[in-house]
Order: structure tokens, then C-alpha cells, then sequence
């Protein structure tokens, strides 16, 4: 199974890429954990992160083939 | 005019606030808010700001947008119609980049869901800004 994962904003630029795709990860904190590690400088950002166009509110949830994770630093529009 | 429902590429001219506001005559209405956000030459660290580079996760934008909308319009029941257009890409300074415009039967619900509707655009809706100086270099905001 597969999972996209984008990253908007200043994380875009910290992790030079705009969008990647994980395979065989499980569960929300088991994808998180793994990309703190891939790269380092996520963890001294402040991130929201949305499953599917929605804000996760805890990541104690099992992902499906094909579920979309944005990592999303503090909005700022206007 | 642009297809998306929501964003627009580049600066929000003066043509499409006029063209939204040319379109306010429905006659049950008494009353329209505009709010318009303008990019400002903040200086930061001795620099000018001379530009902003926005992005947006678009499609998130648009869910999140209609929820808004729908949460303002169930919240005050005085409001008929909203409009609101935000940037995408380059918006240099002094140029307008988010248009709203709210119209309801009496002044009072056209004023306050306005400043509440820009409220939670800004906490709720994931668009993120790039602040450009003139030497290039730029901060995120």
C-alpha cells in the first residue's frame, strides 16, 4: 500500500519537495515518526497535519492505500 | 474570470471587485461589507518587503472555504451572500490580495460576519506566504 505525503509552505522548502509517496507504513505516528527522521529540521517546526483534506486532531489512526497526509506549517493568509 | 471558486492567480484587480460589486442588486438586500487585505511593505531585519509569493493547498482550500461559508451563513441568518477571493503567486506591495464581500438585508450582520468571516480565513484556511525583499531573499510567514 502506498501513501502520499505533501508538504506546504516553509516544510516544502526544508524537505525539498513539494510531494512524496510512502509505502507500507501503518498508522499515522508510524508515519510521522518515520519522516522526523528522514528529515530532521520537521522537528523544530510547528505543524498541523490533515488526513484526506481534514485536520487530524491525533494521529492514533490507521492509514488506508492511497491516503493523502499533508504536513501544514501555521497558515497565513490574507 | 477566474474558474476556481476561491483562488485567484496573481493580485485581485480592480476590475473583478468592481464586477462582484456591479452584481449587488438583489433587492432584498440593504446592505454589503467589502473587506479587502492589501500586501503591506512590512520591514523586516532592514529589508522592504517588496512582494509576497502566496501557496495554497487548494483543494483543502475549497472544503474549508465552504465550511466557513456555511458557518457564517447558519450564524447570522441576515446574511444572503458571501464572496471571497484570496491570491495565489505573486502579489507585489500595496497591491490587494483577499476580496470579501458579504451582503445582508441590514448593516449590522454585514459588518460583524465580516470581521468574523476574515477572522477564521485566516485561522482555518491553509494558504502560506513568502515575504520577498529586492535582493531576493525572502522569509516565510
Amino acid at each position: 500500500m502506498k501513501v502520499k505525503i505533501l508538504f506546504f509552505g516553509v516544510l516544502s522548502e526544508l524537505t525539498n519537495s513539494n510531494q512524496i509517496i510512502i509505502e507500507n507504513i501503518d498508522s499515522l505516528q508510524n508515519l510521522i515518526s518515520l519522516l522526523e527522521n528522514k528529515y530532521e529540521k520537521l522537528k523544530s517546526h510547528k505543524y498541523q497535519i490533515s488526513l484526506n483534506k481534514e485536520i487530524a486532531h491525533n494521529t492514533d489512526i490507521l492509514l488506508k492505500d492511497m491516503d493523502e497526509i499533508a504536513l501544514l506549517p501555521p497558515f497565513a493568509g490574507g | 474570470m477566474n474558474k476556481d471558486l476561491y483562488l485567484v492567480e496573481g493580485a485581485i484587480t480592480n476590475d473583478l471587485v468592481a464586477n462582484y460589486i456591479s452584481r449587488t442588486n438583489q433587492t432584498n438586500n440593504g446592505a454589503h461589507s467589502i473587506f479587502l487585505g492589501q500586501v503591506r511593505n512590512d520591514i523586516i531585519d532592514n529589508k522592504e518587503v517588496k512582494a509576497i509569493e502566496y501557496s495554497a493547498y487548494s483543494e483543502m482550500v475549497k472544503s474549508e472555504m465552504d465550511k466557513l461559508v456555511d458557518l457564517i451563513k447558519t450564524k447570522y441568518d441576515d446574511v444572503h451572500n458571501i464572496i471571497v477571493k484570496h491570491s495565489i503567486g505573486i502579489v507585489k506591495t500595496g497591491e490587494v490580495s483577499l476580496f470579501v464581500l458579504i451582503s445582508s438585508g441590514h448593516r449590522k450582520q454585514a459588518f460583524s460576519a465580516s470581521k468574523e468571516f476574515v477572522d477564521l480565513i485566516k485561522e482555518h484556511i491553509p494558504i502560506w506566504k513568502k515575504e520577498m525583499f529586492s535582493d531576493k531573499t525572502h522569509v516565510w510567514k
